[in-house]
Formats: C-alpha cells, structure tokens, sequence
C-alpha cells in the first residue's frame, strides 16, 4: 500500500502508534542519538544521521534474561520469560534495517532463537529515509537505498512538506488500513518527485566500494602485514563492535543472588582479549592482530560463505566512533585493490 | 504496614571495633540488628570499593569501623583508611549518594557504648531517608 | 610543515639513525579532515608520515606499555608527558629504553566545537573557543619530561582562572539533581571500555571490570553494574590521573567522566596537597599516608545545599 502522510500529521500518527504497543523511536541526549521507548512524542527526533547503538538492539538487547531459577523449600524453581509485549520501532534508517535482515540469517535460519524471534514477531518496523548523510556513511556498498528501505514493515521518506509512506508486509497493510482517516492518496507528481528525491540523497554518499571477490582477496591476505599495522594503533575496546549494528557475538551467563539467579546473555566483543580466552590458560588470539584480522574475515569473508551476505551495511558508526581511526573503509579499499 | 528497616553493612577491624562490638554483646547493651558486621583484619584492608559494592548490591547504608589513629594493631593500617576512606566518602556524596549512608568511626575495644550509639543513630538517620534506589 | 613538524621528522631520523630507537610513536593525518591518528614508524621511508597540530588529542603514552621489549621514541605533549611520571613511579617504564619527544602545546581543538575555517595550521591561542574543556584548564604546556623538545617553551599560562569550576559546579547542585544527573548521564553508558583502554595509567593485565573470581562488576547494563566499573575505575584513578581528558573524549556516549576524575584530584590536592604528574621521586600517592591527615574530612563535605537534610 502506497499513502502520503502531511508533516503537520506526523505527531498525530505517532501518538495512535504509541497506543497499539510499545513506541521506540530516537531521541538525543547531549548530542548523542539513542534509541529509546517513548513517553512523550515530543521528545522524538526524527533528523538525526546515526545512533549511537543500533535499533536492532531491541530485538537483541544488550543484556536479555533468558530464564530464572530460585530454591525453595529444597526445590529448584524455574521460570521462563514471557516476551509477549509488542512494539514499534518508528525511524530507524535504511541501512539499519539491512541488519535486521543480516540478523534473520544468525537467529532464525539454521536454528531458530526463540527470544530473537519472539521480539521480531511482536515487532513492527518502519523506517524512515535519511535526508542527509555522514561523511562517513557507505551503505550505497551494500546495495542500500538510503533514502528508502523496502525491507521494513513500512518504509517513510519526507519530501517538502509530505512523507511518503508505503508498506511491505501484511502487518504494515494492517497498520495503515487502521489509521487510514490520517492518509492522502499518492498522485502521479508525487512517484517521480520520489524517485528524484530518492537519488538527490543517494548521490550524497561519496564513496561506492568494490566488493566483489572481497573473500577470495581477504583470504590471500591472512598472513599479510595489514593485520599488523592496524593492531598496532588498535586499543581493544569494544566500541566498534558494540556500536556495529551487525554485530551479533554474545556471552551467557549465570548471575547468583543466592537465593535465586538468572541466565542470561550479554554483548561480547571479539575485540577483548578474553574473548578467545580458554580455562587452561591458552588463548587462539592471543594479541591485537589475530583479534583485528578476525573482525575482517568475519565480516567479509566467514560470514559471506555462510549467507552469502557481508556483515556489514556501511552505517560508519565504527568508523566515526573508533578513538584511534581505524577505517573499515580505508581497510576495504586497501583489499579490494589488491 | 510495616516500617522500613535499613540494611547495614559493618566492616569492622578485629582488634578494636569488632572487639567493641564483642563488649557490646557480653554487656548486653541492646542495639537495633539492622547492622550485619563483617570482620576484617585492619580497616586497612577495607577497599574502598568493598564500600562501593555493599551500597550498589542493596546495602542501605555502610558503617567502617576501625582502630584510633595511633593505635592500629598494625601500626599504620587505619592511617591508609583514613585517607582512601576519606576520598571515598567525598567521591560518593558527589556521586548524589546521601551522605548519611556511608559513615567511619573509630572504636576501640573498650568502646561498645560507642558503637551501640552510633549505630542507633545510623538506624535513625537512614529510616528518615529511605531505602537505597541503586541498586541490583 | 611548521617549525615543529620539521623538528619532529629531524629529530626521528637521527633517533632510527643513531638506532637510539627502534620505533616511533607519534600522529599522522587519518582519513577525514581534522582526524589525527596514532602513527608507528619504524624505517626512514616512513618518517614523513609523522605530523603535529592542534588535532593531535590521543595521549600516546600508553602505547609505550606495548613495547617494552624495543627502543621506542614517543611524541608527548605537556599533559600527555604526566602520565610518564605515574608510570615511571610505578615501574612501569624503564626509562633508558624510552626516548621522549616533547612538544611544547597551547591546546588542542575539539572537532565538535568548530564552526569557523580552521585549518591544520591554525593555533590554539587564537581560536580558545574550539579547545577541549581540558585545556582550558592546563597547568602544563611544557612537557614535564622529555629528551627531545620540538618546540620553543611556551609561556606557562592557564587559560581559565578556576580550574575545578566544572567540579564546583556540580558542588553547587542539591544532592537529589547531582545524583539524577549522574544517574542520567551513566545510564548511557555501553559498557566498550575504551575510557579505560586509552587511560595510560590503566595498565593492569587483570583487570578488576574483567574479573570472575571473585567478581566485582556482572556483565550487565543496569545502572549498579554501570556505576560499579565507574566507581572502580575513580578508585583506583585517585592520585595518579593527570586529566589527559582522553576518557571523556573517546566515550562514544559522551559522559562528562572528567567531572568524576576531576573531583578526585582536586580532593586530593585539597586534603592531603598531593599534585599528580609533577615528581618522579615521590612515591606513588595510594601507598602514602600522614599521621596529620585531618579526621574530620571522615565527615565529608559540606557543600551547597547538601548539608541540608
């Protein structure tokens, strides 16, 4: 279904949205962009280039308790969650929702997560175009449309005065039919002025990578003096990896409270030097180099021969936050050349 | 409705304040059980992020005691408290962290009436301020 | 070049010459406009890469750790060259495998504060408006420590007149809005650890955030978790941070942490007149003590309208 929605209405469906579930949606925070559940849609900014975690993160969070046990009366108790909660996640950006589909490979092809799937059914997604985009932004790489995802429950773009709504799934229709007293019908001027509109902001992103034979080239490269170099500028933080909206490695854990405790799992990062660590002492990347070249081959290489797809959507977040300027794009470049 | 009644979390030295809080028991003076001591060697060795944890696991209040200065069973221990525990109680009042839930004394063996009274008093004023926020 | 990039890339090639170092550590431009980035040298081919300006903020001092086993020449300014003295009071640097090339330095730009044409050679004493908050309050432009000076010795000068008014300011503020304040702002907090990662004097091969046996902090985001590796990151900080102001500035959620670290070195100047960064032979400040330390700074502060109950 195709609709244009009038600026001046955007409060107005955001406020019926937040009354059918939970409402995620950016806000800013000394200038940083987070996403957030809304109390007051006033609070919403929708002109923002980058957050600072990526949405996925609630459909994979951070930290998710996965069950709780307590000991009572000699017995032990468990008890699983209930995720039964829905929710809406309004403006998350083209590349962003990319990594919904990347994450659809990892927790519900081979094996089906139950806690990824249960929020991605009680989801709903719609994205919002960019209008203006980083100087670090490369999501053009990856084959995706800045100004328009087609991968979302309903994708929006604002031109003038207008957006441009259309949905691609059935709980989008639904949506729209719902709130169909808000919409104006799409006329003939409006699909062209979209598709300008649409490459206006695609032609923003300056740089467009070469990405095809990336494994093969990265694989030639495994012993290569790359590795080494970047390691050497490296810190071993984990900002690249906990900012990177394809990143997926997490870590389970029992917290103990005595009495009672939960499992749960947490982000890790392969960039931590006891990521790899094992209980007999030994550790497989055992420095910064064997780590750095890891987050790569993952990336470009392991995981594109698993689901022939690269983990990565060109978001720039890792390249705009890493503190010592180390560049995917520089590294990219670098392979890709040779 | 029954009233809120704080957890305190004691780190007391062996030779002087848990020697105090000993006398205080044989006496039989009578002080609130809010208080759960842990005995240490020194409040030396008391971390300050012993302090730190006990207030961001659900302790509503914490209570150091240690050694006069000068008469430490280990001669300087209590000298090290009184500097690291001292940036600490700064440090967690800046933090927004009432200043009524973290509190140093120094009592010796001989003190439990001391120790019955300042306890009594970090009952008092932490019922007045409420349960800790921070915390699991 | 400027005057002291020429010094800079003299005073490198007769270090690899002379093989009185094995490697150079300083900055080269990175891959956007006013991105200045680490830079590791090791042959005469390289040297040209090797640059200053007002952009270079990363205190490199840590990566000095890293090599221990060579001759490393590293390129320090004023604050960056405090952080040696922690670490050679605490052992950590052997100092005759460790040549240090100072610069003197006035300031360097934030890149989020710049609204006008400023290019690589503009000079922090004209363009005070754009410097980090922390050099503002600077107390040593001139290295403390160096081998090597690139630059002419600059007028010791602080530019604003009370260096822990950001501190004060949040002194001023009733206990229930300093602690949402804190609440708010930690509750950002991701948890990637780069504040301690960059920190030169974080060093320690175990870390307390990292440890499982006995475990300090789990890994969770709830605000105790948070607050627990903050507060065990300001402990163990006390009395050796200088304010090289990295923390704050690689935080990708932007936390004031220098309100935090600056708190602890202005009571610890304050109390027990201890200045980090300033004397290789005194002792390292947590393994000191006086028997004059007051006990009523036991009570706390009074200040604004905490005492207030």
């Amino acid at each position: 279904m195709e609709k244009v929605l009038k600026c001046e209405k955007i409060f107005e469906f955001l406020e019926k949205i937040k009354n059918k579930g939970k409402l995620i949606a950016p806000v800013e925070e000394d200038g940083v962009i987070l996403f957030r559940e809304i109390k007051d849609i006033g609070e919403i900014n929708l002109s923002y280039k980058n957050s600072l975690k990526p949405p996925n993160e609630f459909l994979f969070p951070q930290n998710e308790v996965l069950f709780k046990f307590s000991k009572e009366k000699g017995e032990i108790k468990l008890t699983d969650l209930e995720l039964k909660e829905n929710f809406i996640i309004f403006g998350i950006h083209p590349c962003d929702v990319r990594s919904i589909k990347i994450f659809d490979n990892v927790f519900r092809k081979d094996y089906l997560d139950k806690y990824y799937d249960e929020r991605r059914k009680n989801s709903l997604i719609i994205s919002l175009g960019c209008q203006d985009v980083d100087k670090t932004c490369f999501c053009t790489t990856f084959g995706i449309e800045p100004a328009f995802s087609e991968e979302s429950d309903i994708s929006m773009l604002e031109i003038d005065d207008k957006y441009y709504l259309k949905s691609f799934t059935e709980k989008g229709d639904n949506l729209i039919k719902e709130e169909e007293g808000l919409f104006e019908e799409v006329s003939s001027e409006m699909v062209s002025v979209f598709e300008n509109k649409k490459k206006e902001i695609r032609e923003k992103i300056k740089e467009k990578f070469k990405v095809d034979g990336l494994p093969e080239k990265l694989e030639n490269l495994y012993d290569s003096q790359i590795w080494q170099r970047v390691s050497l500028m490296c810190i071993g933080c984990g900002i690249c990896t906990y900012t990177c909206p394809t990143c997926y490695c997490f870590d389970i854990r029992d917290e103990d409270l005595g009495k009672e405790g939960c499992r749960f799992r947490c982000w890790d990062s392969c960039q931590f030097k006891d990521f790899t660590q094992e209980a007999s002492g030994h550790n497989p990347r055992p420095t910064k180099r064997e780590r750095q070249k890891q987050r790569y081959f993952h990336k470009f290489n392991y995981f594109f021969k698993r689901y022939a797809d690269y983990a990565c959507v060109g978001c720039g977040r890792c390249v705009r936050l890493c503190p010592v300027n180390i560049d995917l794009r520089e590294i990219i470049r670098e392979v890709g050349s040779r | 409705m029954s009233e809120f009644e704080p957890k305190i979390v004691g780190f007391f030295c062996n030779w002087c304040s848990y020697a105090g809080a000993d006398l205080a028991g044989t006496s039989r003076f009578s002080y609130p059980p809010n208080i759960r001591i842990i005995r240490v060697p020194c409040s030396g060795r008391v971390d300050p992020l012993f302090v730190c944890k006990a207030l961001l696991s659900g302790a509503d209040a914490v209570l150091v005691g240690g050694c006069h200065p000068g008469d430490c069973h280990y001669s300087e221990g209590n000298y090290f408290a009184r500097r690291k525990l001292s940036l600490l109680k700064r440090l967690l009042e800046y933090l927004g962290i009432e200043k009524e839930r973290f509190r140093i004394e120094w009592i010796s063996a001989s003190e439990g009436n001391k120790l019955v009274r300042v306890v009594k008093e970090m009952v008092e004023d932490v019922k007045k301020i409420g349960p800790n926020k921070i915390r699991h | 070049m400027n005057e002291i990039e020429k010094n800079l890339r003299d005073a490198a090639k007769e270090l690899l010459e002379k093989k009185d170092a094995d490697l150079i550590i300083g900055y080269e431009k990175g891959t956007e406009e006013f991105w200045m980035r680490p830079c590791f040298v090791d042959s005469m081919d390289d040297v040209d890469k090797l640059t200053f300006n007002a952009f270079c903020n990363i205190n490199l001092s840590k990566y000095i750790l890293e090599h221990k086993d060579k001759k490393v020449a590293v390129v320090l300014k004023g604050c960056d060259s405090k952080s040696i003295i922690a670490l050679l009071q605490e052992k950590q640097v052997n100092r005759e495998n460790v040549k240090i090339i100072g610069v003197p330095c006035y300031g360097v730009f934030d890149e989020s504060l710049i609204d006008k044409d400023i290019n690589y050679d503009s000079k922090a004493e004209d363009n005070m408006k754009f410097l980090r908050k922390r050099c503002l309050v600077c107390e040593n432009h001139n290295p403390v420590i160096y081998d090597i000076l690139v630059g002419d010795k600059l007028e010791e000068k602080v530019w604003r007149e009370n260096i822990y008014e950001e501190v004060e300011e949040i002194e001023k503020k009733p206990q229930k809005e300093r602690l949402e304040f804190f609440t708010k702002v930690f509750s950002r907090c991701i948890r990637c650890l780069a504040c301690r990662n960059i920190c030169p004097v974080c060093f320690c091969k175990e870390c307390l955030i990292d440890e499982q046996n006995p475990l300090w902090v789990e890994r969770k985001v709830g605000l105790s978790d948070i607050l627990m590796l903050h507060l065990i990151r300001a402990v163990h900080i006390t009395g050796r941070c200088i304010d090289c102001g990295n923390c704050e500035e690689v935080c990708p959620a932007k936390i004031p942490l220098r309100k935090i670290y600056k708190k602890m070195e202005k009571d610890v100047r304050e109390m027990f007149g201890y200045v980090p960064g300033r004397n290789i032979d005194l002792p390292p400040f947590q393994a000191t003590f006086s028997k004059d330390d007051k006990d009523e700074y036991l009570e706390g502060e009074r200040f604004g309208e905490s005492s207030k109950v």
